[in-house]
């Protein structure tokens, strides 16, 4: 994952007083946070509530925030929690599968009456919805890798650090959650050929 | 783990996570072998599928509503703080004056006024009476007998 330089800089210009550093930073992660929390809890329902949630934490904290550690790390640490409390409220795990249903269903039904005739763009929908439901269906740990790895684009150290774990259980962990999806996604391999 | 196809080795290639021996000897394999050029199709393409997946769109407004929100959050804290700072600034006036009220109270009782009645009605002597009456005179164990058959 590319991290920009002056994230320090903009959370020092914080510090000091300068509130658009802050802007600056949302500005910047806001929709790899939105996004990861999207896939993370498979609903499109909360995310702008939850990322609100996430920055407003950020801004909270920032003063207490320290300088050897990456800014996106942080940010994402921060988002991964409430992620997990939010689920853990709302006992998700139980209606899960019917909340995606009804999601995916929804959508489909607002997009086949604003475009009927959008056939491809549908289809297009439909093959990241089953990419969004494979992932929910992995463990949250095989999950976790699985975003900051394909999504983020992070390096297995980075990712370590990030979840503090060591390098190797990162790359167990990727390899396993890649065998897992492959085996989720056989029809799907198929279609794309 | 079959060496011919080792899918763990892929997927660290596909990751660029591996030493130049590593792939160097993946690049030899996947030239050779249909199943695990298939394999890392399948992984270039999980890739591409995740990344197509997070097309989550916040809407234009979100920063501007984000600082409106943490503005009214910190002005909502800024006057509970103020109301509880004025709160405990009553109950600390409060103290010292109930403090203030009670010792002068204390201060400007007069002093119990202790005569022979008090004696004489069998109440025991105590250092306060001993203080305030015996200056005055004696008491002798029959003035008190006397108080008790009169009594």
């Amino acid at each position: 994952m590319k991290q920009p330089n002056d994230d320090l800089q903009l959370i020092e210009r914080f510090r000091n007083g300068d509130e658009r550093a802050f802007e600056e930073l949302v500005r910047r992660y806001q929709r790899q946070v939105a996004n990861l929390i999207y896939l993370t809890m498979g609903s499109r329902e909360e995310v702008d509530d939850l990322t609100q949630e996430v920055f407003i934490r950020v801004h909270r904290s920032l003063s207490r925030f320290e300088y050897g550690a990456s800014v996106f790390s942080w940010i994402y640490r921060i988002a991964v929690n409430l992620c997990i409390d939010e689920i853990r409220r709302r006992k998700i795990k139980k209606t899960l599968s019917l909340e995606f249903f009804n999601d995916h269903r929804l959508e489909r039904e607002r997009q086949s009456k604003a475009k009927p005739s959008a056939d491809e763009h549908t289809l297009q929908e439909e093959k990241k919805q089953v990419i969004r439901d494979a992932l929910q269906k992995l463990s949250p740990v095989h999950r976790q890798v699985m975003l900051l790895r394909e999504y983020e684009e992070m390096s297995y150290d980075e990712i370590a650090k990030t979840l503090r774990i060591s390098t190797q259980a990162v790359k167990s962990r990727i390899f396993r959650a890649r065998d897992e999806l492959r085996n989720l996604l056989k029809d799907y391999f198929k279609e794309r050929r | 783990m079959n060496p011919q196809h080792d899918v763990e080795l892929l997927s660290r290639y596909v990751d660029g996570e591996v030493s130049t021996a590593e792939q160097k000897k993946m690049e030899r394999h996947l030239a050779e072998c249909g199943i695990c050029r298939e394999h890392l199709e399948q992984l270039s393409t999980l890739r591409d599928g995740i990344r197509e997946a997070a097309d989550y769109e916040l809407p234009s407004t979100f920063t501007s509503n984000l600082l409106r929100t943490i503005r009214l959050r910190e002005s909502v804290l800024e006057e509970r703080a103020g109301a509880e700072r004025f709160a405990w600034r009553v109950v600390l006036a409060l103290s010292v004056l109930v403090v203030v009220v009670v010792g002068y109270a204390n201060l400007s009782q007069p002093e119990p006024l202790v005569t022979v009645d008090r004696v004489l009605a069998a109440e025991a002597p105590d250092s306060l009476t001993r203080r305030v009456i015996e200056p005055r005179h004696e008491i002798s164990k029959d003035d008190i007998v006397f108080a008790a058959i009169s009594k």
